[in-house]
């Protein structure tokens, strides 16, 4: 599999405050890659480097193999076969829906027939005559999909393409896109600062801080195996606790609990709440000081112990209340090696 | 999935969708070298002539020196200064007075009243100087068909009516604007936290005014300083009318030129005084949903308001037009055709001055707030530094300039609307600008990412989306060359004639009659774009 583009040690500063600080990032081609990061962390400055709109300080970005950019290349975007959707989708608005879309094509013949097939890919046919304020938000959005993708560019990019939505349309939006990019087979970037929705919709995920990807890995890997504490802290709520790895079985004060790493000596231990599991028991050791109830599940707040904290993801079924006593098993850890220099991080950046 | 012809109720449009997150400002690409181009025809056309009079004045040395410091100059210093201060609290009281009526009182009619008192803006200050001389003093319209004994107003007392009934608009609009923005809620909090009506009028609506009156008053100022028509007409001796007396009687020109350039010098000081004297808060205006409180006029104080505003448009709008008509019958100027010329001569200068300033007014909005930075910031403090200028200095710079360097160029139609172009830039610049900035910028990304480079977007996507912007700036600037006169009257190639220059000159020899024909019909041309602007806006 070939990458579909390539960036390599991309550095940008705006008035002495660096954006993008040694970027580099492979998006390989037919896949949804995923840039997610908290605001700030340069996101959409890779995004706009890659398309063009800004010329990096350092570093290099080649599209389908071609070097679009480096310290001697300029190409400017109307020539990198690079589509974009926007945040604000930026429909033209004198432009009908057919003219939006027929937009990037050359004057050849061909160019309704193409039109017609790329409203239809976005389950939007026979729209052509309307004009975008006619349309919804997500109808908006899958507009400015059938036109970034009806010129066949090598990679798509989307930049956070569902904050402009509001909650209960987001995650179908949210579906229905990667259903087309799927099947239109498009290499995609997409970035976002929201989590759930990194994981969700991308095939690969980087994770992006202070103008640098700190990791690159499936979001089942990222989430599973976190390179740092940081990374770890980002994609999920837990909680912290020292531990030293003898052998791959990790000794914590909460139990010992076998790892696969290749660590040893003293570690950092992080508990997943999802590997916490909680039955009822008023003997039990562990004291319900708070509990979110989310519908499909409950994150319970505990103290064990007396007074150590530990989060716990309980079904529906069984409602934990402030001040339950409950019986708790951990089953899974993930390992990191001590002292991170990173203090821990706050986990949402909403 | 199939389509859904109409939008499903659980999906808001666009226009009801929560707004975009504020983002950091995006940072701005360098513009291509050849954006720098047409900001450069609009501006160059004055600021090289008026370096060249700058340099020119300083190059006299002494002989500069001995006419800064004559009794002369003091003099004019003195009368302009009068004039200024005698102008600006005229129409400080009658904008401010005006603009509270209209917009917080319940006087009936406030819409009427709203476009009524706005209206003399469409009548160039000579217009009003020309109706206020033909109707008053022994043979004026006046005292022979009413009979009234109303002593002729020449002089002093005539250029300040004439400046102030010009004028009091600008007050009237920026007061009356800011009076509508204002939030409400600020005057219900101050009343909440017990101030009387008259406590909050005091120290919440006063200071939130200050800036738009300050604003309107800056300009009243700036006009009354750099008014050539009013007060050469009124014969009466502030700078404007010395410097082209000057200009026109006398071989030497160094104390046109350097009466010219001091000219400028008191805008600055006029400029700097009104930024001296600004507050330190700073503003917003928001959206406000809600109109502000209305204060209601007992059965006296409607009488008494209707009549204030009646008379007002009685003394602006009335009795110039009423004059004008009345002449339009009489004697002197009866039997000659009317100056065809003159009308072609207008309409042709201000067109070709209104397309060129839009042609060059949307590139030059796209390097102002596309490409943002420290060297666009000049280009339009550039403009608006020319709008300011006074156009008698613009005209003599250009004349001096022409004649040394340009040959044969000089007093063609080609500079003229160069110029015209040049001074009026800044209108057609903001208008261009502000209608560019409600434009997201990734539209035109959009375009480039989809293969269409600089020039294409600006054309196929930019120049359509602020359309409305364009086409109202190239209105406002028809309109301001429509009624343009010193540099007109400094320029003009021989043998083109506008309405401004007629009236100006017919006026100037007392030939009323023949002025009145194209003054009004000066006032019913300028009328058609001030209204058409005035219905876009709603």
């Amino acid at each position: 599999m070939t990458d579909a583009i390539v960036c390599r040690h991309l550095s940008k500063s705006y008035s002495g405050v660096l954006a993008l600080d040694d970027f580099s990032l492979a998006a390989p081609t037919g896949q949804v890659l995923g840039l997610v990061g908290p605001s700030g962390s340069g996101k959409t400055t890779a995004l706009r480097l890659i398309a063009g709109f800004e010329r990096p300080d350092h570093g290099s970005v080649s599209v389908a193999g071609e070097t679009v950019v480096d310290s001697a290349t300029f190409v400017p975007p109307e020539r990198r076969r690079v589509g974009m959707v926007f945040q604000d989708f930026a429909l033209f608005p004198h432009m009908t829906v057919g003219g939006n879309v027929a937009y990037g094509l050359s004057k050849d013949g061909g160019r309704r027939e193409r039109v017609a097939g790329a409203l239809a890919m976005v389950g939007l046919s026979g729209m052509e005559k309307r004009m975008p304020h006619e349309l919804s938000g997500g109808e908006q959005q899958r507009v400015a999909l059938a036109r970034a993708l009806v010129p066949a560019p090598a990679v798509v990019l989307l930049d956070e393409p569902f904050s402009n939505l509001d909650a209960p349309q987001r995650e179908r939006v949210r579906r229905e896109v990667r259903g087309i990019l799927v099947e239109a087979r498009a290499t995609a970037i997409f970035v976002t600062h929201d989590q759930e929705e990194a994981l969700a919709v991308s095939d690969v995920l980087a994770v992006m801080r202070d103008g640098r990807v700190l990791q690159t890995a499936t979001p089942h890997d990222l989430y599973r195996k976190p390179s740092d504490r940081w990374v770890a802290r980002f994609l999920g709520e837990g909680e912290f606790v020292a531990g030293t790895v003898t052998g791959g079985v990790v000794d914590t004060p909460l139990g010992r609990f076998p790892v696969e790493t290749q660590l040893s000596g003293p570690v950092e231990v992080l508990i997943r709440p999802e590997h916490v599991r909680l039955t009822e028991d008023a003997g039990g050791a562990a004291l319900v000081v708070e509990r979110e109830f989310y519908g499909h599940d409950q994150l319970v707040t505990l103290h064990i112990d007396g007074g150590r904290r530990l989060l716990a993801r309980a079904g529906p079924d069984t409602i934990f209340n402030p001040g339950d006593h409950a019986r708790y098993e951990i089953t899974e850890v993930v390992v990191f090696e001590a002292a991170s220099h990173q203090p821990p991080a706050t986990s949402k950046s909403n | 999935m199939t389509s859904t012809p109409a939008p499903a109720p659980a999906e808001t449009p666009l226009a009801a969708a929560p707004p975009i997150e504020i983002r950091r400002p995006r940072p701005r690409t360098r513009a291509p070298w050849w954006l720098w181009v047409p900001a450069l025809i609009a501006l160059l056309p004055t600021l090289v002539p008026f370096g060249f009079l700058i340099g020119r004045v300083f190059g006299k040395g002494t002989a500069a020196t001995r006419v800064v410091l004559s009794s002369r100059t003091a003099h004019l210093v003195w009368n302009t200064s009068l004039l200024i201060v005698l102008v600006v609290a005229t129409t400080a009281v009658v904008g401010v007075a005006a603009a509270w009526l209209t917009e917080r009182t319940d006087i009936p009619g406030r819409r009427i009243w709203r476009v009524v008192v706005a209206l003399p803006l469409v009548i160039p200050s000579y217009v009003i100087a020309l109706a206020i001389l033909s109707a008053t003093g022994p043979r004026g319209l006046l005292t022979e068909t009413l009979g009234l004994g109303i002593p002729s107003l020449i002089g002093l007392p005539g250029a300040w009516l004439a400046l102030t009934l010009a004028t009091y608009p600008f007050v009237y609009l920026t007061t009356a604007t800011a009076l509508r923005r204002m939030d409400p809620a600020h005057e219900e909090a101050a009343r909440g936290l017990g101030a009387s009506q008259g406590r909050v009028f005091r120290t919440i609506v006063v200071p939130q005014l200050r800036p738009s009156l300050g604003a309107g008053l800056l300009l009243v100022a700036l006009y009354s300083l750099s008014d050539f028509g009013a007060v050469s007409l009124m014969r009466f001796d502030s700078f404007t009318r010395v410097v082209y007396a000057q200009y026109a009687g006398r071989l030497d020109r160094t104390p046109a030129a350097v009466l010219a350039v001091l000219l400028v010098l008191l805008a600055l000081v006029i400029v700097w005084a009104e930024r001296a004297t600004r507050g330190r808060a700073a503003y917003h205006w928001r959206p406000v949903s809600r109109p502000a409180r209305i204060a209601r006029l007992g059965g006296g104080g409607r009488v008494a308001a209707l009549l204030g505003l009646a008379s007002l448009a009685v003394i602006s709008l009335g009795v110039p037009i009423g004059t004008l008509i009345g002449w339009l019958g009489r004697g002197t100027g009866a039997g000659r055709p009317f100056p065809w010329g003159a009308v072609a001569g207008s309409v042709a200068g201000s067109l070709l001055a209104a397309g060129l300033v839009a042609l060059l007014a949307l590139p030059t909005a796209v390097l102002v707030t596309r490409h943002a930075s420290r060297r666009t910031a000049w280009v339009e403090k550039a403009a608006y530094t020319v709008f300011a200028l006074p156009h008698i200095t613009v005209g003599l710079a250009v004349v001096f300039f022409s004649a040394r360097y340009l040959g044969s160029f000089y007093q063609s139609l080609t500079v003229l609307v160069l110029v015209y172009g040049s001074i009026f830039f800044a209108q057609a610049l903001g208008a261009a600008r502000s209608s560019l900035l409600q434009v997201s910028p990734s539209v035109e990304e959009a375009s480039r990412s989809l293969g269409a480079g600089p020039i294409k977007t600006m054309l196929r996507v930019t120049a359509p989306m602020v359309r409305r912007g364009l086409v109202a700036g190239g209105l406002l600037v028809f309109l301001t060359t429509m009624k343009e006169l010193p540099v007109t009257l400094l320029l003009r190639p021989t043998g083109f004639d506008t309405l401004a220059v007629g009236i100006w000159s017919a006026a100037d020899s007392f030939l009323y009659s023949r002025a009145a024909g194209p003054a009004l019909l000066l006032i019913a041309v300028s009328a058609v774009p001030m209204y058409l602007l005035a219905t876009r806006e709603r």
